[in-house]
């Protein structure tokens, strides 16, 4: 049986809050995207943009919905002892658990896949297939070692924040340079949840180190729609 | 070499030609301000009167194009659009 709880027992409740926080973020700026794609329908980045986010966004959705199955059951089951609790949660919301972190695992490999396909353009439909199964057999793999999630978002997260970086240095944006800060922290929340299996303290950590880096996405976009307002 | 605009490129220079100029302009200035050929203004000028952006009025018996609240906020929607492209790499 798989382990589906890694936070704290203090922290339950707390991190779903984050993490609805995170995806509100996600979405806003999906929606923007998605604006700017109906204005302007030449071009198609908006569209991959407004994709990948909402993509992201999802996959916050359904790990919100893994931790509130088995949050709920705990709170049920508390008058229990430990153990029983998380036996009991591990056996009971096992198949709803189980499919919504498959759906996360996925639809956050892949969103984050679009992200990659608008910084690096001139990609063939065979390369999306490619990459797409290959993400898709890693998220089943995944499944029983999350260590493999958890590289292998930190590596595509590595790859975007450097494309930002690169972009940075050709169009000295410095907007686009605190965007590939945040990708590096939210990269960095992912090197602490290589050892949530051992050590739950380092979910709180994780947990709040993304959310720092999702805030500074807020602040950036924030940035850039006053920009756009401030110039008349 | 700079690319070709696009059409809401064109539109975003002649509404803030229009804004610039203190919300109102000769046409003959929009058309020298905002780069264009006197068809492509004609063209577009049709346009942002029909969706109702820029009006016409008489002033001195001269024309004047005058931008409108809702051309401002067009032009405030495309220049965010541009920020945000820049900043999220999406040009091109």
């Amino acid at each position: 049986m798989v382990d589906l709880i890694f936070s704290p027992l203090w922290f339950m409740g707390k991190d779903i809050i984050i993490d609805i926080f995170s995806m509100i973020i996600l979405f806003l700026i999906a929606f923007f995207s998605f604006k700017c794609y109906k204005t302007d329908k030449c071009n198609k980045n908006h569209f991959y943009l407004s994709l990948s986010f909402l993509m992201i966004g999802l996959s916050f959705l359904f790990k919100i919905f893994t931790n509130f199955v088995v949050y709920k059951e705990i709170v049920e089951k508390q008058t229990l002892g430990l153990l029983t609790i998380i036996h009991t949660v591990t056996v009971q919301a096992y198949l709803p658990s189980y499919l919504s972190s498959i759906l996360q695992k996925s639809f956050m490999l892949i969103g984050l896949y679009f992200l990659y396909v608008v910084l690096e353009k001139n990609k063939t439909i065979i390369d999306h297939v490619m990459v797409i199964s290959l993400l898709l057999l890693i998220t089943h793999l995944s499944h029983m070692r999350h260590l493999y999630y958890y590289i292998t978002v930190l590596v595509m997260l590595s790859i975007i924040s450097a494309k930002y970086y690169l972009l940075f240095k050709k169009n000295k944006q410095r907007r686009t340079k605190y965007l590939s800060y945040s990708f590096v922290i939210i990269a960095t929340s992912q090197i602490l949840f290589f050892f949530i299996t051992k050590y739950k303290n380092f979910y709180v950590l994780g947990e709040i180190v993304q959310a720092i880096g999702y805030v500074m996405l807020l602040v950036i976009f924030i940035m850039v729609l006053k920009r756009g307002k401030k110039k008349r | 070499m700079s690319r070709k605009r696009s059409r809401n490129d064109i539109i975003l220079d002649m509404l803030l030609s229009i804004q610039k100029k203190g919300g109102e302009i000769k046409p003959t200035h929009l058309m020298y301000k905002a780069n264009l050929s006197h068809s492509q203004m004609k063209l577009y000028l049709e346009e942002l009167i029909k969706n109702e952006m820029v009006k016409k009025i008489k002033k001195k018996e001269y024309e004047y194009l005058i931008i409108t609240d809702k051309g401002c906020n067009f032009a405030d929607k495309v220049r965010q659009m541009r920020e945000f492209e820049k900043t999220f790499g999406l040009t091109g």
